[in-house]
């Protein structure tokens, strides 16, 4: 269908609907409107990596006064499901119980207690008995596939869909594809680059921990209040876990405080869920930091083998991408996750031929998530890395190369399931991004008066938007009766202000102020079905269905007023405020009198519900330009300038799409050069605190900077892709880039810390 | 889970040491790190009712009150002027202004703890606390106890050292991975390393490190940095610490070189 | 044990029991200032930022005894104030999820008092609110926001001046 082009809201810079009450400090959030009378849920939690419960005795626990209930794997339904939050059939293995016998990480659930007070939960805790007979753990991914020791050796492990899984090898997935002759293509490159790049896990590590509160509704239903970016498939979730249907099951999502993915599985619903459901009593469970360090859905950890292949005319003939990923102990989005590690960073570049093959493993360590770039943000590391070695193996300059060799509007896509980039100014981001960086100047080094060196780098990368052919967004629109709307969704704000976005795509189309619209969201009870807010999926997928829905609304508006005016409806247009005969505009009738007419003796309610998918997930395109400060005698790094050109279509809200780059880019830089989660001999997550596990402040950054280049998107509504994910990937390569230019060390590990950089400074020293 | 028993906030000091010496007892400093770990105090002793927020200067140097918060330090000229900016300098790192405006000199004293930026930059002055019973005690032997039950109620820092404070850490406001200062005076030059992560250590530099120049200046500060052990975790290895003290000491007689010379 | 504390919170004066390990953020959640969020647990993150008397404190390792015979403050105390810098942010798009705005606002507003003269520089800025995390901003729009405010608050002040003279 035909979008309409950019006009009054859309392509403003407007205040997000919601910041006042989020300014003022109003009481918006899952625990800040949770019944006072609550349950307190605490969990116990697994000292080991792998183990098998022999006993657990409850009695001592169950005797601390408040006590309500203390649940064990003897008490919770048999039947395996999946936490992550995906469009059924899950890839996801069902992997999971509520509580199982055997535990399969350090902070795996092995009880739940629920207690009148947090004093008595938590003393509870400490007086449940379990004998554990500790079994060996697999804590090394490399050698997850085919150990001897299985993490689900259990017969009810399934599977819906072929993704290469199996339990009996440890496999969350493997697969294999390939266009063209990679290997031939390779072997005849005249410069050849075969390295292996290494990503950490990573911590969403949002401001709000996971929590979630239940109780019963007055029909005997559970209602479950969290802070989810997934109404929907939790109501899935949750039904699958706790074995009843999901006409049983109500779920809400108020204000959230941060999820970028980690909320796209469902970490902390399914316990207190499980207490009100037995109990009949409401409860509640927010995860303590500590927690959410240990056990909840971060970054795969990957490690990729690139080879890389160009002719001696500079063109790249060939990429072949390899990738292993740790999922962890459950295989939360391990089979989509590593998709994305070839799908969304090959495609960058056009060549002869690729190939994209890989393992997900499974592992005694916290199972892996949704994180932001999802697979692309490891994949572009690696891809973007092996291009500047190919490029120095060549003496050929990185944007010189990347202009010749880069994917162009146009350019089919092999890699990407075999989609032409219709909207595309990767080109003009690239020359922008240098442009603000001073490219020309500054590359590759210069060395400054107190000795330290600087350096710059730059990568390019995409991400989707939306997954296509899957994800399923919608919109409700109703016409209210002094003519403004009430517009349900059932995607997921989570701070990034979609709720605006989407009231500034229906206020256009319907020709009235923002203030007219009235936002909800979300609530299985009310909202459309919306797949939920990832995947960089409710500005394009959601922003369409929004678009589809007041079409059609307005064509019942008018149909209404032909009623009234007794005109054919194609004799009849409507403009914001009135219906009126478009041959005679002095005969109308005003949207009050439509929808009171509607109201009165009708048989059509003024409201629309518009659902939409897309058989295409068009790529937003990025360029990050980094530049390093290196005291090469302590190896401290400071990220002095960080410029990033971003193609994401139409550009729907300046202020909250430039506020995505920058956030975005600064857990990029984090995750390049602070951010780690380290874990003892033992299995022991080491990063358990922000004490421990450091995120970037005001102060560990000099300037971060963002231009857009917009393309227009025709099949996205007002031209407009994603930004949400496609801001992350390029600080990781850009930054490794700038290092090797600053110093000449390539760093293939994540994060490039100061003791990395001098240890690396000082081998190559003694080499010397 | 921490649980305290009893809170005090007595109005006299003798009050306050009666009541230290009762068993499970514990003085309240900013309380920044209370929440950590788990631990039973009986009976909690708050100062802040016995007006020990002061920075004093007199001709021969400060006396610094033992509830100052540490942005205080952070942000008293005088204090400030007097070492160069050293005290911003050790204090700037920690957490942030709200930490800051809660933690207090006698706490991070009294504590002596491993990452302490500011023992670190205390050992390296002239530099005594004031304990109620006991009196004054010089910093060094006071760092090299362990918990007592005497109030600390005031530090004395001499104004006869110049003193540089530098530090490495793995983000702006993490604890640091390698903390120096680095102080000379008429009794000569010394620099004290801290975060090893032990506790800070004092180590004597030679008396001739103002007339070096930087390759002696490179062999002294690596016989200075080797002179302590220090020991590997999540904000670095021991060999990193060291090759990282090295330079920090070095760095620190070269500025104070530049600044010219003895105080 | 419990201890009886008399304090003004947000202007108003108070007497309660506290227990002598309760912290201050968990009393004042339960006295219905639900602005005060809880972010970490180890004093790292700056969303429980309260004023003790004027200055900015972290809530969640302050023990609510000691509020006894002091002044507490949170954003529920200064709804005009956090409005108008909420606008600044809003502007930006800077609050974003919003769950670290109310502890930014409050040592925002705390500046007024550390810049007299109104002016800090950005490296001030970055410095003074170093200890509030955020990990949906990037910090680069609360930087915007916090400069447009004090030029602001300027022009405010200058204006006092001139019709004063």
């Amino acid at each position: 269908m035909s979008s309409p082009k950019p006009t009054k809201l859309v392509g403003g810079r407007i205040r997000k609907k919601d910041w006042e009450a989020l300014t003022t400090g109003q009481p918006v959030y899952t625990d800040d409107i949770a019944p006072e009378n609550c349950l307190i849920v605490k969990l116990l939690r697994s000292p080991h990596a792998h183990a098998r419960i022999r006993s657990i005795n409850t009695v001592i626990a169950k005797k601390v006064p408040g006590v309500e209930a203390v649940y064990t794997w003897e008490d919770v339904p048999q039947k395996r499901f999946t936490l992550a939050g995906q469009t059924y059939p899950e890839p996801s293995a069902y992997d999971r119980l509520i509580l199982d016998r055997e535990v399969r990480h350090v902070g795996d659930p092995v009880a739940i207690i629920a207690a009148e007070t947090e004093e008595a939960a938590l003393k509870a805790v400490k007086l449940v008995k379990v004998d554990y007979e500790i079994l060996p753990a697999v804590l090394d991914f490399h050698t997850a596939k085919d150990n001897p020791v299985l993490v689900h050796p259990e017969e009810n492990w399934k599977v819906l869909c072929e993704v290469g899984a199996d339990n009996k090898r440890n496999l969350v997935a493997s697969g294999c594809m390939e266009e063209g002759d990679p290997e031939a293509v390779y072997a005849a490159c005249a410069y050849k680059v075969d390295e292996t790049y290494h990503t950490k896990a990573n911590q969403q590590a949002m401001m709000e921990t996971f929590r979630t509160w239940c109780q019963k509704d007055v029909y005997g239903r559970l209602m479950v209040v969290s802070s989810t970016q997934i109404v929907f498939h939790l109501r899935r979730i949750l039904s699958g876990a706790l074995d009843i249907p999901k006409s049983k099951i109500r779920v809400l999502k108020p204000r959230i405080g941060g999820g970028f993915g980690a909320k796209q599985t469902s970490v902390s619903e399914i316990y207190p869920a499980f207490v009100t459901w037995k109990t009949g009593k409401p409860s509640k469970l927010v995860y303590t930091r500590y927690e959410s360090q240990i056990a909840s859905s971060p970054r795969h950890e990957m490690e990729l083998r690139v080879r890389a292949g160009a002719d001696k005319n500079g063109k790249l003939k060939v990429l072949m991408v390899h990738t292993l990923s740790n999922s962890g102990a459950y295989a939360e989005h391990g089979p989509t996750t590593v998709g994305l590690s070839g799908h969304k960073s090959i495609p960058l570049y056009q060549t002869d031929a690729y190939r994209f093959s890989y393992d997900v493993v499974y592992t005694n360590r916290m199972s892996s998530g949704a994180y932001r770039g999802y697979g692309a943000t490891q994949g572009i590391f690696a891809v973007e890395s092996a291009i500047d070695e190919l490029v120095k193996k060549m003496g050929d300059d990185p944007v010189a190369f990347r202009l010749r060799n880069m994917t162009r509007e146009g350019d089919k896509m092999p890699a990407y399931y075999g989609e032409t980039s219709l909207s595309n100014k990767l080109d003009a981001c690239l020359e922008k991004a240098a442009d603000m960086i001073g490219w020309k100047d500054k590359y590759p080094r210069r060395v400054l008066e107190n000795g330290h060196i600087r350096g710059v780098g730059l990568a390019l990368d995409m991400q989707g938007s939306g997954i296509s052919g899957v994800d399923v967004g919608s919109v409700t629109i109703r016409v209210m009766d002094d003519g403004g709307y009430n517009m349900l969704l059932g995607c997921a704000d989570m701070g990034t202000g979609c709720d605006t976005i989407l009231a500034q795509m229906a206020a256009d189309m319907l020709d009235c102020p923002l203030e007219n619209i009235a936002v909800f969201s979300a609530d299985t009870d009310l909202s459309p079905y919306d797949s939920g807010s990832y995947a960089s999926s409710t500005t394009y997928i959601t922003g369409m269905a929004c678009v589809k829905c007041c079409k059609e609304l307005i064509g019942k508006i008018i149909a209404t007023a032909a009623e009234m005016l007794d005109k054919p409806a194609d004799a009849l247009e409507f403009d914001g405020e009135k219906v009126f005969v478009s041959d005679s505009p002095d005969q109308s009738v005003d949207l009050h009198q439509i929808s009171y007419h509607a109201q009165c003796g009708s048989n059509s309610p003024l409201e629309a519900t518009a659902s939409h998918f897309s058989p295409t997930s068009p790529p937003p395109w990025m360029c990050g330009a980094a530049e390093v400060d290196i005291d090469p005698e302590t190896g401290a790094i400071k990220v002095v300038e960080f410029d990033a050109a971003v193609d994401c279509g139409t550009v729907v809200n300046e202020n909250l799409a430039r506020v995505q780059a920058e956030g975005g880019i600064l857990q990029g830089i984090g995750m390049a050069t602070i951010e780690d989660i380290v874990y003892d001999e033992k299995g022991r997550d080491m990063s358990n605190s922000f004490m421990q596990y450091r995120l970037p402040t005001k102060e560990d950054f000099g300037k971060i900077r963002v231009e857009f280049c917009p393309s227009y998107e025709p099949t996205g509504p007002f031209g407009a892709k994603s930004i949400g994910e496609v801001v992350i990937n390029t600080p990781s390569p850009a930054i490794a880039n700038a290092v090797e230019n600053a110093i000449g060390v390539r760093f293939r590990e994540l994060p490039i810390t100061p003791e990395k950089i001098l240890t690396a400074l000082r081998e190559k020293e003694n080499v010397r | 889970m921490l649980h305290i028993n009893h809170y005090y906030r007595p109005d006299t000091l003798e009050e306050a040491w009666q009541l230290r010496q009762k068993k499970g007892s514990a003085i309240l400093g900013g309380t920044g790190w209370l929440r950590l770990g788990e631990h039973t105090i009986q009976h909690a002793i708050d100062l802040s009712s016995l007006d020990l927020s002061y920075i004093q200067e007199d001709e021969d140097g400060f006396l610094i009150g033992a509830m100052t918060t540490l942005r205080e330090i952070e942000i008293n000229e005088p204090l400030n002027k007097a070492f160069d900016g050293a005290f911003t300098e050790a204090v700037w790192h920690i957490v942030g202004v709200q930490f800051r405006n809660c933690a207090t000199i006698g706490g991070s004293a009294y504590g002596r703890f491993g990452f302490s930026d500011v023992l670190a930059l205390l050992l390296a002055l002239d530099c005594e606390v004031h304990l109620y019973k006991e009196g004054w005690v010089p910093i060094a032997e006071f760092a090299g106890r362990s918990n007592e039950a005497d109030l600390l109620t005031e530090i004395r820092i001499r104004k006869n050292r110049r003193v540089v404070y530098l530090s490495e850490r793995l983000n702006a406001n993490d604890f640091p991975a390698c903390a120096v200062a680095v102080s000379n005076g008429t009794d000569g030059w010394r620099c004290t390393i801290g975060a090893r992560p032990c506790r800070a250590k004092l180590v004597t530099l030679p008396t001739d490190c103002g007339s070096r120049d930087e390759s002696g200046l490179r062999k002294i500060a690596e016989k200075a940095a080797a002179s302590v052990t220090y020991g590997g975790g999540m904000r670095g290895s021991a060999a990193y610490r060291q090759a990282v003290a090295a330079v920090l000491i070095r760095r620190g007689i070269q500025a104070l070189c530049a600044k010219g010379g003895q105080a | 044990m419990n201890k009886a504390v008399t304090f003004t919170l947000n202007g108003k004066k108070i007497t309660r029991e506290f227990p002598c390990d309760l912290f201050l953020l968990e009393a004042l959640r339960e006295m219905g200032c639900k602005s005060v969020k809880r972010g970490c647990e180890t004093s790292a993150c700056g969303l429980c930022t309260v004023w003790l008397d004027e200055k900015p404190v972290l809530s969640c390792t302050t023990l609510a005894v000691r509020a006894d015979g002091h002044r507490i403050t949170t954003l529920e105390g200064l709804q005009d104030e956090a409005r108008i810098i909420g606008g600044y942010l809003a502007d930006e798009g800077g609050e974003q999820c919003g769950f670290c705005s109310p502890g930014l606002i409050m040592n925002i507003l705390s500046m007024e008092k550390a810049f007299p003269e109104l002016n800090p520089s950005e490296a001030e800025i970055r410095h003074y609110l170093e200890g509030n995390l955020c990990r949906c901003s990037g910090y680069e729009s609360h930087i915007r926001a916090v400069t447009h405010y004090f030029a602001a608050k300027r022009a405010e002040r200058d204006a006092g001046k001139e019709e004063t003279k």
